[in-house]
């Protein structure tokens, strides 16, 4: 498993035991947890951030498959780097909007609305993921450019 | 610029990005950037590309597609497929075609507990499969089973392509996954009778199995009681307006973990392992619904839906006339699309011919979720075919193919079915809290 999963990981453990507990302390305790659902979604963004990480770096997306597998392997090769290719300019584009985005969330002092938490660090986090999503994509040139295993 | 040829001109676009095997969310986030840039401006459009995906990230109502996955996640490493199979076998399995009758009721089980046709296909190819073979069923009615018996994982609540179907059309998801109960258990008894039917037409390749004690019957329950009373609770939960779905989703989680935990089927590595899967499948579903809402952002400045609405109703085929060409587009268009990217892609432009139409939307995402749900088992992309041919290797696609066609028929009967009496649909939401 790679760091960015793992990382990816541990952020949906969070998401999950918040959202157990505040049920449960909702209809237990009587009170629920201050800023649960602030901190929830804001946390699933960074998750869901890091998942698109992996995603680049397995090449794991949902695609269309019809057209690729009744060509021959050199032909494959080139229609992936083509994906490949696509797949990065549409990262590179979203890392660079949502840099954009942290600095303006963080120009504006945004804050949650229970407990005015400052909303760009989570942004911030978010961005690392796209950044190595972005970052990650090179692995995949190297994977594709590989001579394939004669066996499969 | 003419903004319906620029509409036009972004749809061969997208087409033809995705047979180059571009991701479809990439591809749509593309054509959708670059096509509002296009009409609108540049800086406009890039500005899309920081706002869209930090919001939709951020939406508390799309956690819960990655817990819900979770869920079945902690569930099949906990083992549930295997004790699910063997409960089901234990009550059913000495009928005959018993075996595969329970094949039937434990896809079912495990539909709800996992919102995937394809995983519920693949986990139960690898449990059933092995024993329906041991009892001397034909390969193609083996697998035709097990093809069909997984599509009920996108019907049967949760479904994630049902909260996906909720998530684009801002309609209720609690009520959507209710309304996919009726229909689920119909899809069950009616596969369960397509199997007698075919044991009583053709008894040969269709088995009768071991019969088991009273007591090994109770025995075989205790399995699978959590799991079942995780479901009810979290069903009942969203039923009664206890907690949201995501919240709900989050508690099942919660709950198939500690169940997984207390039987000593999960480990802290199996846990983690678990997470990362269910990460995995809800960012590819992430990207794929950035890439429609940038989409959707364009199509909305070409007025594209309008258009389409506009020319469909023009047609003068009447409210089942434009249902029908719809669905039938729906399942052509299951010929070459995964089901999910097909539900993202045209939904934002099919919905509003459907509102104007006057059908209930709840109703609306049912029937096309259970159309969509053909095209996974019928060729040439079949999708779930395809999951059971890497399982079994040595039966042929065809073999399946032509299993799977009676379960098919059933289908296209039960479809028919809720177009003639939507009340099967819409009773069980209008009941809610």
């Amino acid at each position: 498993m790679a760091a960015a999963d793992i990382a990816a990981a541990l952020f949906l453990a969070a998401i999950t035991i918040l959202t157990f507990a505040e049920v449960f302390m909702r209809y237990v305790v009587g009170q629920g947890i201050p800023a649960a659902f602030d901190i929830g979604r804001l946390l699933l963004c960074v998750a869901l951030f890091w998942g698109l990480a992996g995603c680049c770096q397995r090449g794991e997306h949902i695609q269309v498959d019809v057209l690729w597998e009744m060509l021959p392997p050199f032909w494959r090769k080139v229609m992936d780097l083509f994906a490949v290719t696509m797949t990065a300019v549409f990262m590179i584009g979203l890392t660079w909007m949502t840099f954009a985005r942290v600095q303006s969330t963080r120009d504006s002092g945004q804050v949650t609305f229970d407990l005015d938490i400052p909303l760009w660090p989570f942004y911030a986090l978010a961005w690392l993921g796209a950044l190595a999503g972005t970052l990650m994509l090179i692995s995949r040139y190297a994977q594709i450019l590989r001579p394939s295993d004669p066996e499969n | 610029m003419d903004r319906d040829l620029v509409a036009v001109g972004s749809f061969v676009v997208l087409f033809v990005l995705m047979a180059l095997r571009v991701p479809v969310g990439v591809a749509m986030g593309l054509v959708g950037v670059g096509g509002f840039a296009l009409l609108n401006a540049f800086d406009p459009a890039l500005n899309l590309l920081g706002l869209v995906p930090v919001r939709t990230g951020s939406d508390y109502a799309l956690g819960l597609i990655p817990m819900f996955i979770l869920m079945g996640s902690f569930a099949t490493a906990s083992g549930l497929s295997h004790e699910l199979f063997r409960a089901s076998n234990a009550w059913l399995g000495h009928r005959r075609g018993g075996v595969a009758m329970a094949t039937i009721a434990a896809c079912g089980g495990f539909s709800a507990i996992c919102g995937s046709s394809v995983a519920t296909a693949a986990t139960m190819a690898r449990v059933a499969l092995p024993e329906m073979r041991r009892f001397g069923y034909s390969d193609s009615l083996a697998s035709g089973v097990i093809a069909a018996g997984g599509t009920l994982g996108i019907l049967i609540p949760p479904s994630i392509v049902l909260a996906i179907y909720g998530f684009i059309t801002e309609q209720d998801i609690g009520k959507l996954f209710i309304a996919g109960i009726v229909p689920g258990v119909l899809a069950i008894l009616l596969y369960l009778g397509t199997v007698w039917l075919i044991g009583r037409l053709d008894p040969s390749h269709v088995p009768v199995g071991e019969k088991v004690s009273f007591g090994e019957r109770l025995q075989s329950l205790r399995g699978i009681w959590g799991v079942l009373v995780l479901f009810a609770f979290i069903i009942g939960g969203i039923y009664g307006g206890v907690f949201t779905p995501t919240e709900a989703a989050g508690m099942g989680a919660a709950g198939a973990w500690i169940i997984g935990v207390l039987r000593g089927r999960l480990g802290w590595r199996a846990s983690v392992q678990c997470l990362v899967e269910a990460l995995r499948t809800s960012a590819g579903i992430f990207m794929i619904l950035l890439g429609a809402l940038l989409f959707g952002y364009f199509l909305a400045i070409t007025q594209t839906p309008t258009h389409f609405t506009e020319w469909l109703l023009e047609l003068g085929l009447g409210r089942y006339g434009t249902l029908l060409v719809i669905l039938l587009a729906y399942l052509l268009l299951g010929c070459v699309l995964d089901a999910m990217a097909m539900i993202i892609l045209t939904v934002p432009i099919i919905f509003p011919v459907v509102s104007q139409l006057g059908f209930d939307p709840i109703w609306f995402g049912v029937v096309v979720v259970m159309t969509v749900e053909l095209g996974l088992i019928t060729p040439p992309v079949g999708m779930n075919v395809y999951v059971i041919n890497g399982v079994a290797r040595d039966i042929s696609l065809p073999t399946i193919f032509r299993g799977v066609m009676p379960f098919v028929m059933t289908d296209i009967v039960r479809l028919g079915l809720l177009i003639l009496l939507p009340a099967l649909v819409t009773f069980l939401p209008s009941q809610m809290n």
